[in-house]
């Protein structure tokens, strides 16, 4: 039988993918946090985890570098992947939000300057909306933006809204629901069938 | 004395060199491909390299405008480096064969250009191959149409294959009874495209759709795998003749390539659709196994010739030559090594008439010769044979021939006619290149 490859990004959605594996009986005993390695087998040997970064998993799915992906439906938002977007895994749930001062006054006549680590999805809300924006990318620490007048607002994934609040900040309006989601190389559903139907029916019976 | 330009970049993403042996591999299966499109009787075309901008935007879906090479002609209108091969060949039969009701195969390989994404490894120019049919709307045509793409991907070697077969008849047929406004169609068609179950009955929870309905959408991504499985889960879904149709069309095709003997490359994908796009029924595409990218696609495209004031029916599909080189590669399909040199006749100044002469009589009998001039460095030409992959060297003496084999490190003496002798005695062997 062929392996499946399943790529992953390190941190808290690991932590509870693997939980989730566990529950359909793949478990990974190798695995531990702290592990520096990049690559688990399960106990079977069947199923592969790859780590990699979190942005880079739709391109790794869509090449077929690896069959599956768990990744947050922000990155699929922002970087339109060629993939099945099989399974919603209502893990890793959070919001993304527009966020800046509270007495923040929208001015009609001057153009929205926006900070983001997601150019792609604040350009679109802003542009259904009508609202003409400069769109500048930012890497992290996106609250610093308006703190430092580099923007007016952010727009960012908010989770519990503590690192917002604590930056004098608030939500101004939500965008979308953000959760995880299962997603699949096109070419591999078919060829790898079997191992990966498996695999999402398990999943989606304990959801 | 020219100063050498410095580059940072010494050529543009997306585009490449091909050298020797690449070259030949590369020209290797075209061959092959095409061999095989002249077996059914497609006759080869070639459409320019320019075409106006507004012959692709006019069709809705075909490709992103921003995926297009534009230049601007003298007169201001707008031209693309060829985005796409079909459209330019739909094209040509409308105009070229406007009242002609005969059916027509075309076959091309033609380079194609698109401004890909940056920095994800997609190539922004390649090489497509592949068939345009019109005039036919019989099953027997799109059955025909999808044998040829098989046979083409078994003649380059493969064994490990599918063709994934689709009907976008079926979904639309179901689309029809519900009352949706263009945006929700567009919404379900992608949802159910992306085999997206989760977002799918979200949406279908905020319609006011009959449950019955629903759960008809709701089962349709999961309509693949073997037909004949598929064919029984998908029977229950039909609620209107649209529906009956689409699957008795895939039935039909299905049995005519049990015929050709392909059927075991065929599965079903009902969910397979586009909202946009050219295809009109059936719409297929080929997969190898472990390669996570599609090498084959095609489909039944009737409408697509109306954009250009006539209609005719048509079904095609292209090749990715550039994706089937890169499956072989990682497969290690075998190949013969075809950059070598039979002889390098090696001369000094005084002998070089019979040299030249014996060089151009060994090209006749059909060996690659190579010849040059030498003063007794032999090192250097025997060093230089390696790199070339060059067979053997005739040094060239006034009496005799001496000949080395670079392989075996083996030197032999000849006359002429002795030489000649030998050579005629192995030439059914030796020429078979």
């Amino acid at each position: 039988m062929d392996t499946v490859k399943i790529a992953l990004a390190k941190g808290r959605l690991a932590e509870d993918t693997i939980a989730l594996l566990k529950k359909i009986g793949i478990s990974f005993k190798e695995y531990s946090k702290k592990s520096r390695k990049l690559i688990f087998k399960d106990d079977t040997e069947r199923i592969k985890l790859v780590f990699v970064k979190s942005i880079d998993i739709p391109t790794y799915v869509e090449k077929g570098a690896v069959d599956i992906g768990i990744v947050g439906k922000d990155i699929l938002m922002e970087d339109r992947a060629d993939v099945y977007e099989i399974l919603n895994l209502n893990i890793g749930r959070c919001k993304i939000c527009v966020a800046g001062f509270e007495d923040y006054d929208f001015n009609p006549n001057k153009k929205l300057i926006v900070a983001s680590k997601y150019p792609n999805i604040a350009k679109n809300y802003f542009n259904k909306k009508g609202i003409l924006t400069d769109v500048i990318k930012i890497n992290g620490s996106v609250e610093l933006a308006p703190i430092l007048d580099l923007s007016d607002v952010i727009v960012d994934i908010v989770e519990t809204g503590n690192t917002l609040k604590e930056n004098g900040l608030v939500i101004l309006e939500e965008i979308h629901d953000i959760s995880a989601r299962l997603v699949v190389n096109k070419v591999s559903l078919k060829t790898k069938n079997d191992e990966i139907e498996g695999l999402i029916n398990g999943l989606e019976s304990i959801l | 004395m020219y100063a050498m330009v410095h580059y940072n970049e010494i050529s543009p993403e997306g585009v490449e060199d091909l050298h020797s042996e690449e070259y030949e591999f590369k020209e290797d299966i075209i061959t092959k491909v095409k061999g095989v499109f002249r077996s059914f009787g497609c006759r080869q075309i070639v459409t320019p390299s320019l075409e106006y901008y507004d012959l692709y935007n006019g069709i809705e879906g075909v490709l992103p405008k921003e995926n297009m090479f534009k230049l601007i002609d003298n007169n201001g209108r707008i031209l693309v480096l060829r985005p796409d091969a079909t459209i330019p060949v739909a094209r040509m039969t409308a105009s070229n064969y406007k009242n002609n009701n005969e059916i027509m195969k075309f076959s091309y390989v033609s380079n194609i250009f698109r401004t890909n994404k940056t920095r994800k490894g997609d190539k922004r120019e390649f090489i497509q191959g592949g068939i345009e049919y019109f005039g036919n709307t019989k099953p027997d045509c799109d059955a025909e149409v999808i044998a040829i793409g098989i046979k083409c991907l078994l003649e380059c070697g493969f064994k490990d294959f599918h063709i994934d077969l689709g009907q976008v008849e079926f979904l639309n047929g179901l689309i029809n009874e519900a009352s949706l406004n263009k945006f929700e169609k567009l919404q379900i068609h992608k949802l159910i495209e992306n085999k997206n179950y989760g977002d799918l009955k979200q949406f279908l929870e905020g319609t006011n759709m009959e449950s019955s309905l629903k759960e008809r959408f709701y089962r349709i991504p999961k309509l693949y795998g073997r037909p004949e499985k598929v064919l029984v889960r998908a029977r229950d879904l039909v609620i209107n003749e649209r529906m009956e149709r689409a699957l008795k069309n895939l039935e039909d095709i299905y049995s005519i390539l049990r015929d050709y003997g392909f059927d075991k490359y065929i599965i079903f994908d009902l969910g397979f659709t586009k909202e946009e796009g050219y295809y009109t029924d059936i719409i297929f595409k080929g997969y190898v196994c472990n390669f996570g990218e599609v090498v084959l696609s095609g489909g039944r495209y009737d409408n697509l010739t109306k954009h250009f004031g006539v209609k005719k029916a048509a079904c095609g599909f292209g090749l990715n030559i550039n994706k089937l080189i890169e499956v072989m590669k990682m497969y290690d399909i075998k190949r013969e090594e075809n950059c070598f040199t039979d002889y390098l006749v090696l001369y000094r100044e005084e002998l070089r008439s019979s040299a030249i002469k014996l060089s151009q009589s060994l090209r006749e009998r059909g060996f690659i010769v190579e010849s040059d001039s030498y003063e007794d460095n032999i090192k250097f030409h025997i060093k230089n044979s390696t790199f070339r992959n060059t067979r053997e060297i005739i040094e060239v003496e006034e009496n005799f021939l001496k000949i080395i084999d670079i392989c075996k490190n083996q030197i032999k003496k000849y006359s002429i006619n002795q030489f000649y002798k030998i050579l005629d005695c192995n030439e059914t062997i030796a020429s078979i290149h």
